[in-house]
């Protein structure tokens, strides 16, 4: 982490925000002499020592003698002595020189903004086509509605004081000059809370298919005034963010100065509301963009724009290493830099599903192959299931506005919000689950843990109910039962009922088939170390997402790589023949099936509870239940 | 939690009947914020489909108990469906107030179910399903 050779990096033990807060360390560096101050400081959470960059290597010197002197304060050194003291900090500090490697010949910030003569106004495409292969210009992408609405959750957020321009930093926010210090301080902490799902979608879908798919998880937004600009270029590393980003104008229009250093290139755009510009693969790092300050812009066509306030959204998302371990990473050897190819990958799926002995206890059997399985797994799941399935999609919507729906093994509440006009009420087994949906959807996310063969609802109270990719974890025939009563215990008369279950009958050749021996078996999950404890558990990991959309199986990745990187689990499953479906929701009290299909190697059944009041007395008898 | 969630929660253990509605303790630990009041969009049709839905005694019973001001009245008429001021005020007891800490207590049988972070965690044990 530290060498000798002197560097303009220094590593300084003893002072940290473990035990100061940011802005005293903040104060503590500008009582150098204004020659010496810091050109950024890493300061890392809950640790006791920080990371300071300087101008050059003899900068650096100069700070460390300070630090290590035990002498009489001198002229450099007094002011910063009394700050020191009134932190209750001592001197001698040792400090060290750091190694700053990981995007060395790239990093940093860019000073003299450039300026482009005028602004393309046209439409995108040979445009950006022009700026290289993986850039999009796209104009009118995103509705005014979604706008509107970014627009207001934004002006309803505290901006960052700190930064000169008004910039607001959602997941995740940057030290210093260079986006290369993340800061989980002065930021907001959820994406959802800025950028609603719909928007985040609309971003995605842009990219069309892709692998690995894009997980946002950071975004900046920028105020844009009048006359106003941010004040630098920065080269953003492929250490730190994944090879995508794009530009969202939200709000009014704003000039964008887009600069390739290496080729020496300046390019100026203008974006009205709802353009959109994307760049992925060596575009992304190859170009680096300010608004600029310009007051009337003259745009290509020859007119000359006025310019009012605006608001432009750029999204990106960091490497899950580079969340982790933010410090060890931007200051560290080579060696220790997580490398961009040879990461494990899934290995090929292992279809194989073993069969179960059954004479397991039902309860024993879920407790150790689902539960306790879900538990570890839940961060890895939830981003293997993102996209609704549009039949289950297409149920919620149908209902009428102001229906309440329970949605019984909610997952990582991937319904919780599908639909608009519905109120989703979610209940998971799996207590880390639950938390991701909390995570993901805020306090919109209405989710309780809860076990699915005995429901906490009260009878009648829902308008319909969902059981996606549930009962089929239930080991034996009366708790399958159960948690079908339970579903129709809680709808109200005349309400519906929809499950989902693994099919027995595979559709061999289509995404995820799988071939079973036995209706009761063990499917493995492979799951990769990094998620193993669950405490990354809402950190998107782009390198290991499956391909394709949601199906009930896990990754198929077709890459072999490193098994030692995984930890293989078995979840237990039963899966359903028709008739075997079709015979047990005959068994349920009160409710008959309206409608069965095969949807994507699943059994679907849409039950729907009787009108009469006859099916109310079944409900609460609680005869199926043992 | 939103108070409709909770308006929805009933204890459920065999051993226990008529254990609605949970009374709500809050967790009074000064470090944490106990209870929430988060705007979100004022839908009065989607209220007006809600009302019936609600369990209204138990509503105005919980409304009372955690002082929420305005709350809701005791009961309403068909004339309250339509009147806007009605329906804001349950928008804003059912929709915005949210229990983030603290317990659900069983009025039958004092089972308790803990709620942290905005979660109630509703698991019975073996001997209680």
């Amino acid at each position: 982490m530290t060498i000798s050779a002197p560097t303009p990096h220094l590593f300084i033990p003893s002072i940290g925000l473990a035990q100061l807060q940011q802005d005293h360390l903040e104060r503590l560096f500008a009582s150098l002499p204004p020659a010496l101050q810091p050109a950024a400081l890493c300061l890392i959470l809950k640790r006791n020592y920080l990371f300071a960059s300087f101008t050059d290597a003899p900068t650096a010197a100069k700070v460390r003698a300070i630090l290590s002197s035990k002498g009489e304060a001198d002229d450099n050194s007094a002011s910063l002595r009394s700050v020191m003291e009134s932190l209750g900090i001592s001197l001698p500090i040792d400090a060290e020189y750091a190694e700053l490697c990981s995007w060395q010949g790239q990093e940093g910030a860019l000073d003299s903004v450039q300026d482009p003569c005028s602004y393309f106004s046209g439409q995108g495409d040979n445009w950006s086509a022009a700026l290289g292969a993986g850039v999009r210009l796209l104009r009118g992408w995103v509705v005014q509605d979604d706008c509107e609405t970014v627009r207001r959750q934004v002006d309803a957020q505290n901006w960052n004081k700190a930064s000169r321009q008004r910039e607001l930093h959602i997941g995740c926010g940057f030290h210093g000059r260079g986006n290369h210090m993340l800061d989980w301080h002065k930021c907001v902490k959820r994406l959802g809370a800025v950028l609603h799902e719909g928007f985040v979608d609309r971003i995605v879908a842009s990219f069309g298919e892709r692998t690995p798919p894009i997980a946002v998880n950071q975004a900046t937004v920028i105020e844009a005034l009048p006359g106003k600009g941010t004040e630098y270029y920065c080269l953003e590393s492929d250490a730190i963010f994944d090879d995508w980003i794009a530009f969202v104008c939200v709000h009014g229009s704003l000039p964008l100065s887009l600069f390739n250093p290496h080729a020496g290139r300046v390019e100026g755009l203008w974006l009205n509301e709802g353009d959109m510009l994307t760049m992925q693969g060596e575009a992304r790092y190859a170009w680096t963009f300010v608004v600029p300050a310009v007051k009337e812009p003259a745009l290509t066509g020859g007119t000359v724009a006025t310019r009012s306030r605006a608001l432009m959204v750029v999204m990106r998302s960091i490497k899950q290493n580079a969340q982790g371990a933010a410090s060890d990473y931007l200051f560290s050897s080579e060696a220790s830099r997580p490398p961009s190819e040879g990461r494990p990958k899934m290995p090929p799926s292992d279809k194989s599903c073993r069969p179960v002995d059954v004479s397991l206890p039902a309860t024993q059997l879920e407790e150790d192959h689902v539960y306790q399985v879900y538990d570890k797994i839940a961060g890895h799941f939830s981003h293997t299931r993102y996209k609704p399935w549009p039949k289950v999609q297409a149920f919620l919507e149908q209902l009428q506005p102001g229906s309440l729906v329970l949605d019984t093994g909610c997952g990582n509440g991937k319904y919780l919000r599908a639909a608009s006009n519905v109120l989703c009420i979610g209940s998971d087994r799996s207590a880390p689950l639950v938390e991701i949906c909390r995570e993901r959807l805020g306090v919109d996310a209405q989710v309780l843990v809860a076990d699915s063969v005995r429901l906490n609802f009260r009878d009648g109270c829902a308008d319909a109910a969902l059981s996606i990719a549930v009962i089929h974890h239930l080991g034996s025939e009366d708790r399958r039962l159960a948690a079908l009563q339970e579903l129709v215990r809680c709808v109200r008369s005349g309400g519906a009922v929809l499950v989902y279950v693994w099919a027995y009958e595979q559709e061999q050749g289509s995404i995820g088939a799988r071939q079973f021996d036995s209706q009761d078996v063990f499917v493995p999950w492979h799951l990769q170390r990094v998620y193993e404890s669950g405490s990354q558990a809402d950190q998107p990991d782009s390198e290991t997402q499956p391909e394709g959309s949601d199906t009930p199986c896990p990754p198929s990745g077709e890459l072999s790589g490193a098994r030692e990187h995984l930890v293989e689990l078995k979840r237990y499953y039963h899966v359903f023949t028709k008739d075997e479906l079709i015979g047990l929701c005959g068994r349920v009290c009160g409710a008959s099936v309206e409608s069965m299909y095969f949807d994507a190697n699943n059994w679907a059944v849409m039950l729907r509870k009787a009108e009469a009041a006859e099916g109310h007395d079944h409900d609460r008898t609680g005869a199926l239940r043992t | 939690m939103r108070l409709l969630t909770h308006n929805l929660l009933m204890c459920n253990r065999k051993q226990c009947t008529g254990g609605f509605p949970l009374r709500i303790v809050l967790d009074t630990d000064i470090d944490k914020d106990a209870q929430s009041v988060e705007e979100s969009e004022f839908r009065p049709e989607f209220i007006q489909h809600l009302l019936p839905k609600l369990d209204w005694e138990a509503l105005y019973k919980t409304a009372q108990e955690l002082n929420l001001s305005p709350g809701v009245p005791p009961s309403y008429s068909e004339e309250d469906k339509k009147d806007e001021n009605f329906l804001r005020a349950v928008h804003d007891v059912v929709m915005d107030v949210h229990i983030l800490e603290g317990k659900l207590v069983c009025p039958n049988c004092n089972r308790e179910y803990p709620v942290s972070k905005g979660i109630p965690n509703m698991l019975l044990t073996n001997d209680e399903v």
